[in-house]
Parts: structure tokens; sequence; C-alpha cells
């Protein structure tokens, strides 16, 4: 049977009656896009397809915890990769500092349903779109916007890792965030309220 | 907190950079601000987008495989749990085993302390299922049977009674046999091991699998094993062997008798987690 013509609504109902060639499509589909983002926030490849498996797996052990009356299938993927990824780099920094044994186990994940990109434009549009947007900015404020997002630091840390006053910071990243959404709704991309 | 304090922490809000006592106070004020409500939504649609905004990367072949495989071997237990029909056996093995499930061995387990984490507990019952299941798998060697037996056996009690608790290392698929699985069960502190095998092919007269240790650039073997027609193959790892320095498993199908180096491509693999 040929999934690839299959909606993902479709591929998750088949996923929930444990048919692994449904999950397998998914894979296909999305996961250069979690590979992608699991290996720029954590930086190591093993680091990143540890992630990658934890949320195929999630999916296909726990597919009722993906609603798909609350987003599309690639946005929420995106969404556990993201948060999956920071929790294990703040698990590794702290473990580093305290030279504590890593931990095995995968605890569930607390997913933001926020809006969904799908809904307005493709997700290879709206990645365009958003690198695009990025390189508009700024150095220094997309240089903060990454620490914050990518690397799950706060504005004091970001602030202490830049020797720069916790305002700065922090203007920087409002500053930065405020162009890019003023791009991107220019663009269509996200709504402008 | 105000609308022009939240206004303030929006972005930092969405993009994960408030500390926690900031988010909760973002988020006690986004409780009754449908005006700030409004506004996060849309702050939070370009947070949503920078996951895009990452290079794109091709991941492994073997990721696939390896998700694929743990996807499979979670149906396998469902397929076991169906009654076979009885088969009347010759051979010491299954006495071996028997032991297993002797009053005296399920007295230990009954001993459990209640004390023990819901974790600790869950994964005891994990590992006696998978020393259950496993049974099947033991071959006809009696010797090996007897250290197979006693190194499980271990597997099983060790979480309660003893700090020299097991490493289990799951063991997936590759190309050549896609819906395998193992799992290596590893003392550290002695040094003693059991690879236990599901879903292989059984090998033809001349071939038998082998299992590799791989470290850096390095590939040693650890032993040889033979499949059942029920796909099901055992290993006990040689004397004394130190899994500290390994980084890989993997599993090919080589000449009978074994090989110095693997020749074939890996039948299964599994990596070994740094603690």
């Amino acid at each position: 049977m040929d999934l690839g013509s299959e909606t993902d609504q479709a591929l998750v109902a088949q996923i929930v009656e444990r048919d692994s060639a449904a999950l397998d499509e998914v894979y296909r589909r999305y996961s250069r896009s979690v590979y992608s983002l699991a290996y720029r926030v954590l930086g190591d490849s093993t680091a990143a397809e540890d992630v990658v498996q934890e949320v195929f797996l999630k999916l296909w052990r726990q597919p009722q915890s993906y609603n798909p009356e609350r987003g599309s299938l690639g946005p929420w993927l995106l969404s556990v990769t993201h948060n999956r990824a920071i929790d294990v780099l703040r698990r590794r920094r702290v473990r580093e500092e305290y030279q504590l044994p890593e931990t095995l186990e995968f605890e569930d994940i607390v997913v933001d349903q926020g809006a969904d990109p799908s809904d307005l434009a493709s997700l290879h549009e709206a990645a365009d779109a958003i690198r695009r947007a990025l390189a508009q900015i700024p150095e220094a404020q997309r240089q903060a916007i990454e620490m914050a997002f990518f690397q799950g630091k706060t504005h004091a840390e970001i602030s202490e890792e830049l020797g720069e006053p916790l305002g700065t910071a922090k203007t920087r990243i409002r500053l930065g965030m405020r162009k890019l959404r003023t791009f991107l709704e220019k663009e269509g991309v996200v709504t402008s309220g | 907190m105000n609308c022009d304090d939240v206004g303030e922490l929006l972005d930092l809000f969405v993009l994960g950079a408030l500390s926690r006592h900031e988010v909760e106070d973002v988020e006690t004020h986004l409780e009754s601000c449908p005006n700030c409500r409004t506004e996060i939504g849309r702050a939070w649609q370009a947070g949503q987008l920078l996951r895009l905004a990452v290079p794109t990367l091709e991941p492994p072949d073997s990721l696939r495989y390896r998700i694929l495989a743990a996807a499979r071997a979670d149906l396998e237990p469902a397929r076991a749990a169906v009654p076979a029909a009885p088969v009347q056996q010759r051979g010491s093995w299954r006495d071996w085993f028997s032991w297993l499930s002797a009053p005296r061995f399920a007295g230990a387990i009954a001993i459990v302390p209640l004390v023990l984490s819901l974790w600790l507990t869950t994964q005891v019952l994990s590992m006696r299922g998978e020393v259950q299941a496993t049974q099947q798998a033991l071959v006809k060697t009696t010797q090996n049977g007897v250290v197979a037996a006693s190194i499980l056996g271990k597997v099983v009690e060790s979480p309660i009674t003893s700090a020299n608790v097991p490493a289990v290392t799951q063991l997936v698929g590759a190309p050549g046999a896609p819906d395998s699985w193992g799992k290596l069960y590893y003392f550290p502190n002695s040094n003693e091991g059991v690879l236990v095998v599901a879903g292989l092919p059984k090998q033809s007269d001349d071939k038998v699998y082998q299992l590799w240790l791989q470290s850096g650039g390095r590939v040693n073997p650890a032993g040889t094993f033979y499949c059942e027609e029920t796909g099901r193959g055992m290993l006990v790892l040689p004397d004394g062997i130190s899994l500290q320095t390994v980084e890989m498993l993997r599993v090919t199908k080589e000449q009978r008798g074994g090989s110095d180096q693997p020749h074939e491509p890996n039948y299964m693999w599994g990596r070994l987690r740094s603690t």
C-alpha cells in the first residue's frame, strides 16, 4: 500500500493501529526537520539522534499525545523536539556542573500548543521566510535570540555570557523579535493581529 | 505586573529566556488579561517559526532502522504472548530454567522492598518478562545454559539485592534483518553478560552469527552463536570481557567458526551509553 499520498492524520490513525509502515512514512516526511533542529540545539549528532528517536517513538508509543485539533503534525513534532532538546541541554549543563551520572529516562514532555505555522504557510515556505528574516536583523540581536531559543539560556545567563548589562540583553532580544515579527507579518507568514 | 510590564517580557517569554519566577508572574497576568493573551499569540507564532530556522541536515540511515526496529520490537511482546502449541522437547536447557519459576525464586522476588521506587519496580518486572520471553532462546549447550541461567537470574535479582546493577543495551535490526532485536544484559562489576536476540533468520549450516565490540576504529570479536528456527539465539560473553570502552555492538553473519574481522554487513547493532 502506498502511504505517500496519505494525510498526516490518516498516518497517525494507522500508527494508533500499530502500523509501523505509517511511522516509517511520517519519519520520511519529517525526520530531516526534526534531526536538523535537534542537532542545532545539541550540537552533536549522537545526542541529536537520541532525541529524534525519542520523538518518533513517543509518537509511536503515545500517539494520543498528539491532538490534531490543536495543530498539524509537523509543528507538533518540532515542538516536542525543541522541548526535549532544550531539556537535554539543560540536564547536560547541570550534570557537568555537579558531575552527575547520565539519566536514561525520557520524562513526559509538556508540549506547547501555540500557533501552528502550517496553518499559515507550508513548512518550507515558513522556513525560508524565517531564515530571511533572521538574516535581516542585526548580528547582536540575532545572537541573543539564538542563545535563548537554541541554547535554552535565560536573559540573565545571556547577559553574563556576553558581558553586557541585563537590560541590554533583554532589549536586544525584544528588538530582534519585534523586527522578526514585522518582517514575517509583511511576508504574510504570521498574522498581524 | 501590569500590561506594560508583560509587554516588555512577552518576547523573552516565548523564547524561554525568563527566569522561573518571571514566567510565573507573566502567566498569572495572562490568566486575567485577554489583550495580553492576544499579543502573546502573535509573539508565539514567530517563536514557533524559529524552529525552522536551522540548516537542513540529513539524518543517518541507521537512525531510521533503529527507530523502526524499536517500534517493531514493541510489537514483539504481544506476539510472544500468544500461547504457542505445546511442544514436547527433550533436552536439559528447559530443566535448567524450571528452577527460575520455582517457589524459592518466586519467594525472592516477593520480598521486593516496598521502599523501592516505581521505576525500579517497573524495571524488575520488565526484566523478568524479558527473561521469561527469552528462555526459549537458550540453545542446547548445557554449559552455556547454566551460565546464562545464572546471569539472567542475577539480572532479575540485582536491583533488589545488589549494587552491581546490570546495564541493558538494546540492539536493533539492520537492513539484513530489520525485524530483529536483541538485548545485552551486562554486569560491569563482574564483566558477566548475556546477549539474547530474536527475529534473526536462521543461519545456513556453514554460517554463524558473530558479536563484535567496536571501540574507536577497532572491532574485536566477542563470540559466535546460532539461531533456532524461531529466530531466537543467545550468547554468553567470554569470561572477563570488559565493555567499559566499547561504543558499539554489532552482529554479523560469518563463516562457521567465526572470523577475525567482520566480513558481512551488520544484521543487528546497538550503541552503549556512556555513563
